[in-house]
């Protein structure tokens, strides 16, 4: 709680600071209109008043809200603690997330074990929030009464109990009650519903869903996730008086657990009975409609006529019932570019009908014309640059849950289909405009958005802008991976910017020890690839003995993890060393591959051999330079010759080394 | 969309049966990019000068088919009879294109600026899009394998990718998002903004679009900051909502005024007018009306204790004081 309650005041500290001056519409509005007056003399315009603001209990920290800014230089708002405790890669921010929310749940099945504990009310006025959730009901006996109660607290199973029990006595039940009893079973298919999952859990979900084998998840959670509600059918058959709201429900819940079929055929025998429901049932059945159909032609013909439907009904329309058209159409999105179905153009109309009948498109209609427009490899997408075009400078406001799907989607076509830097900044513009950075979406969609930016990124910038976006999003906005990696690398590799390798070195070691293995070998060679000045070479070899140390200290603590280290490794350590004046530890790893060489596989650069003879001859030590040679012959290194020769003319030898040399040679 | 497509591919195929022909494989790039200071070597040059070599042998008259090799004429004639549509089109179109190709490597040997890098574009382009994405996705399930691209095909993506830049200058016009053909179903009463009210039984706020509600927006509301947070803690009615108020959760308490708080006298018009019990009763009524912390139900019932306590006590109370007590019947309120 005291943990809680001073980060609680740390942030609003932070929040305060960045709140920066706004005036509030109202008085702003005024201003101007009276400056106008001011300015334009004789004419004395008309002061409009603005309307009073309706406002409620969120509207202060709403506006509170809209004036904190990002800091990319703090973690995310979930991953604040202290600064010992901060994540600082993937696996750490998902351990602390999950380990938070797992606090959480632990906390909520104590109370609900052992609610006495948590009776205890000092607040006045009372505040239920804070009591353990009610278990006892008012009536418990199997009256009307009775079931209402736990309809009200959604309670399935003993409403299902208690309306079995009326049954058997044979009592009457109200046509209102019967409905809600429907609704209620209809909404959580005759189940308990699930808890209410923590933010923390909801921003991982896909990931964990991700690795998870679908029969595993299958044991684990027992919830059905197929329409399998008997009791609700039978009830809808006993009403006496089957009112549109009685078939609003069924139709509702058979399309959220996926009974197509039944749907269409409730919705058929609706039509029959020119029974008019709502927009709900029509937006549903444009969801099914995809799910229902086996062709994409049967699909268009589903969705025209609920269409002429709603539109004989008189409904009207909105922008959720053409997003759930559209999304049946994802389903076919392979076929509809075939120029035979022409399932593009349907998409064009379905917007030209949006745009006449003054419906704004949201992202979610967006994502969806994108999956369908931009499916096939060799689109050039197109379209996206229209529709960035339409969305620039927009601020979104929440509509549909498949909003949080487009940007990631769309960063994914610039990649794969524009490949193009314009765009991609455009794209990055719009996140960043306003509070589009919540329409990202979990974690998973997160990380897709900027590991594919950033891939583009790596095709077409130059590496200072690179760099200069790496050191904005790294670490707290995102973590490259290990497919990221490469294309940095690379990057830095054709434009020879080995000046930035330090800090992505420093990334890929917050990884953990399997990035190291994975990438030691590259980042060596990159760095042995040419001499670079003092400073830089002295950082170089601080990563190559950092390097050697994580092997030993790995091999030391007898871990799982290994990080392995061949010959043409530890030359390239050697010579960093070598080149950084460092010539006691060039050695050291010298003699040690020397004694061990049968541990490290491969066989050294012959440059080593050359640079390290080099050194000997500048530290005028025969005996390692014959140490060195000796181990040249053995590795048949293949200019041991000239290395004889640059000893013999180097140093002042007896006859006896000079004899000792030959025997090298010829041998 | 997709004639054009694989019309790319098959011109890529074409160029790559053309370098085999010259025995050299495809990946020889990545032995040019060893050798030291040919680094800037790029893709263009390289595919174009395969081509430019293996030309020039048999040279058919044909306009169409000069300055090219007679097995690439040939391989071209078959390609085009496998695709859709009209079979010489076709294969005048691949032709064209390795001509230009062949041409314009020719220019190059001979040391010209070409002056148009469409060409160039076109063939890069289409060589990037196979091969960047078998890159990408074997980066992406075995990132083991690509551990050290020595000259990987994102370098040369990303080298062409300056020869590329001028042709992927897209037409930013006019947004044609919405133009098509509307489907023509809804009438202008179906308008979002016209005033025709909806005649469809719509079911006032169920408990569908409630917990709909709240299953989609999970995942949009994860807090971003701490006014976030506590938007969401004022939802679950957690904390004083804002603007602060003195008498926010005293639910019983709106409708009542002030003065039933204080002034008593009323619920005691039936005691005694006067005498002990009367006095202690005033003194009661002072507590009461000063007591913020009682709802006025409360201390009527408080009083209404004592009322009963008194009554219950009359005959005792009576023998000790000498006087009678007598309670009037009053109807309150």
């Amino acid at each position: 709680m005291a943990a809680s309650m001073s980060q609680a005041v740390r942030l609003s500290c932070r929040s305060l600071l960045l709140i920066r001056s706004r005036c509030c519409p109202c008085s702003c509005a005024q201003h101007t209109a009276v400056s106008s007056a001011q300015t334009t003399g004789d004419v004395v315009e008309k002061i409009e008043i603005p309307k009073r603001k309706k406002r409620d209990s969120l509207s202060i920290l709403k506006a509170l809200s809209s004036t904190v800014g990002k800091d990319d230089l703090a973690p995310g708002y979930m991953f604040v603690d202290d600064p010992y405790l901060i994540p600082r890669n993937p696996r750490e921010q998902k351990m602390f997330a999950l380990s938070k929310s797992s606090g959480r749940e632990a906390a909520r099945y104590m109370i609900s074990k052992v609610p006495d504990c948590f009776e205890q009310d000092t607040a006045a006025p009372h505040i239920p929030a804070f009591m353990p959730p009610k278990t006892s009901y008012d009536h418990t006996d199997p009256t009307e009464l009775a079931l209402i109660e736990r309809i009200q607290m959604r309670h399935v199973k003993n409403a299902i109990e208690i309306y079995q029990h009326i049954k058997r006595n044979g009592s009457n039940l109200k046509e209102e009650t019967m409905l809600r009893f429907l609704e209620l079973l209809c909404v959580f298919n005759g189940q308990e519903p699930p808890p209410v999952p923590h933010p923390e859990t909801v921003f991982f979900s896909s990931q964990e869903a991700q690795k998870k084998p679908r029969f595993k998840e299958g044991i684990k959670d027992a919830s059905k996730t197929t329409w399998d509600n008997q009791l609700a059918e039978t009830l809808f058959e006993e009403l006496p008086n089957k009112t549109p709201e009685a078939y609003t429900y069924l139709i509702r819940g058979m399309a959220k657990y996926f009974e197509a079929d039944k749907a269409f055929h409730l919705y058929s025998e609706l039509k029959e009975k020119k029974i008019s429901v709502g927009k709900e049932v029509y937006d549903t059945m444009l969801r099914m409609s995809g799910k229902y159909s086996t062709s994409s032609e049967e699909c268009f013909k589903h969705i025209q006529d609920l269409f002429i439907d709603m539109s004989a009904a008189k409904v009207k329309p909105d922008v959720l019932t053409f997003n759930a058209a559209l999304k049946s159409l994802n389903k076919f999105a392979g076929f509809l570019s075939d120029p035979k179905i022409r399932g593009v153009d349907y998409v064009g109309r379905y917007l030209a009908e949006m745009k006449f009948l003054g419906i704004e498109p949201c992202l979610a209609t967006w994502a969806h014309v994108l999956f369908i427009t931009c499916f096939q490899k060799n689109s050039d997408g197109a379209k996206l640059y229209e529709i960035i075009d339409h969305l620039q400078g927009q601020e979104m406001t929440f509509q549909d849950p498949d909003d949080l799907t487009f940007f990631s989607l769309a960063i994914k076509k610039v990649f794969f289909a524009c490949k193009d830097l314009e765009i991609a900044y455009k794209i990055d513009e719009l996140v960043n405009t306003g509070s589009n950075k919540k329409f990202l979406g979990d974690q998973n969609q997160i990380n897709d958005y900027y590991n594919y930016f950033f891939r583009v990124l790596c095709m077409f910038e130059t590496v200072d802008k690179i760099m200069e976006y790496y050191e904005r999003l790294v670490p707290h906005t995102w973590l490259p991976y290990r497919n990221e990696f490469p294309f940095l690398l690379d990057t830095i590799e054709v434009e020879k910017a080995y000046r930035h390798l330090p800090r992505i070195w420093s990334d890929i070691m917050v990884n953990g020890y399997d990035y190291i293995s994975l990438f030691a070998d590259r980042v060596l060679t990159m760095m042995v690839s040419t001499t670079h000045p003092p400073e830089l070479q002295h950082r170089f070899a601080m990563i190559a003995k950092h390097i050697m140390k994580t092997r030993d200290d790995l091999i030391e603590q007898q871990k799982k993890m290994s990080v392995e280290i061949n010959a043409p490794m530890m030359g390239n350590i050697i010579l960093l060393f070598l080149r950084d004046g460092q010539f006691d530890e060039a050695w050291n790893h010298f003699e040690r591959y020397r004694c061990q060489h049968t541990k490290f596989a491969g066989l050294m650069l012959d440059d080593v051999y050359v640079e390290m003879v080099d050194n000997c001859i500048m530290q005028q030590d025969v005996r390692k330079a014959f140490v060195c040679v000796t181990l040249m012959g053995e590795m048949s290194a293949s200019n041991q010759r000239e290395m004889v020769e640059k000893i013999k003319k180097s140093f002042n030898l007896t006859d006896s080394e000079r004899e000792e040399l030959d025997l090298l040679v010829s041998s | 969309m997709a004639t054009p497509y694989r019309r790319l591919c098959c011109i890529h195929r074409l160029i790559s049966l053309n370098s085999s022909c010259n025995s050299t494989k495809l990946n020889a790039g990545i032995r040019i990019h060893k050798c030291q200071g040919t680094r800037a070597f790029s893709a263009s040059q390289f595919f174009l000068k395969k081509s430019n070599s293996a030309k020039v042998t048999n040279v058919i008259s044909d306009d169409q088919r000069a300055g090219l090799d007679k097995k690439l004429v040939d391989a071209a004639t078959s390609v085009a009879s496998s695709l859709p549509g009209d079979k010489k089109l076709n294969e005048s179109d691949l032709l064209q294109k390795l001509r230009a190709a062949a041409k314009l490597s020719q220019n190059q040997k001979s040391g010209d600026v070409p002056k148009s890098k469409e060409d160039t574009g076109i063939l890069l382009k289409s060589m990037r899009i196979v091969m960047s994405n078998k890159d990408a996705e074997g980066n992406w399930k075995n990132p083991e394998k690509v551990k050290r691209p020595e000259f990987s095909n994102f370098v040369l993506a990303r080298k062409s990718s300056h020869l590329d830049q001028p042709t992927r200058k897209r037409h930013h016009g006019e947004s044609n998002l919405f133009g098509s053909q509307r489907l023509g179903i809804f009438s202008e009463d179906f308008k979002a903004t016209s005033k025709q009210p909806d005649t469809g039984d719509r079911v006032s706020v169920s408990l569908f679009d409630e917990v709909e509600k709240e299953n989609a927006e999970l995942l949009y509301n994860i807090p971003s900051n701490y006014f976030e947070e506590q938007m969401q803690l004022t939802k679950e009615g957690k904390i004083w909502t804002f603007p602060i108020d003195n008498e926010a959760g005293w639910e019983e308490e709106k409708n009542v005024k002030f003065y039933e708080h204080v002034f008593l006298e009323k619920h005691i018009a039936d005691f005694p007018q006067k005498g002990p019990i009367r006095h202690f009763m005033e003194l009661v009524l002072v507590g009461l009306s000063k007591n913020p912390y009682m709802t006025v139900e409360q201390k009527k019932e408080h009083i209404h204790w004592f009322r009963d306590y008194f009554k219950q006590k009359q005959s005792t109370l009576e023998e000790g004081m000498g006087i009678p007590l007598e309670f009037k019947q009053v109807t309150l309120g």
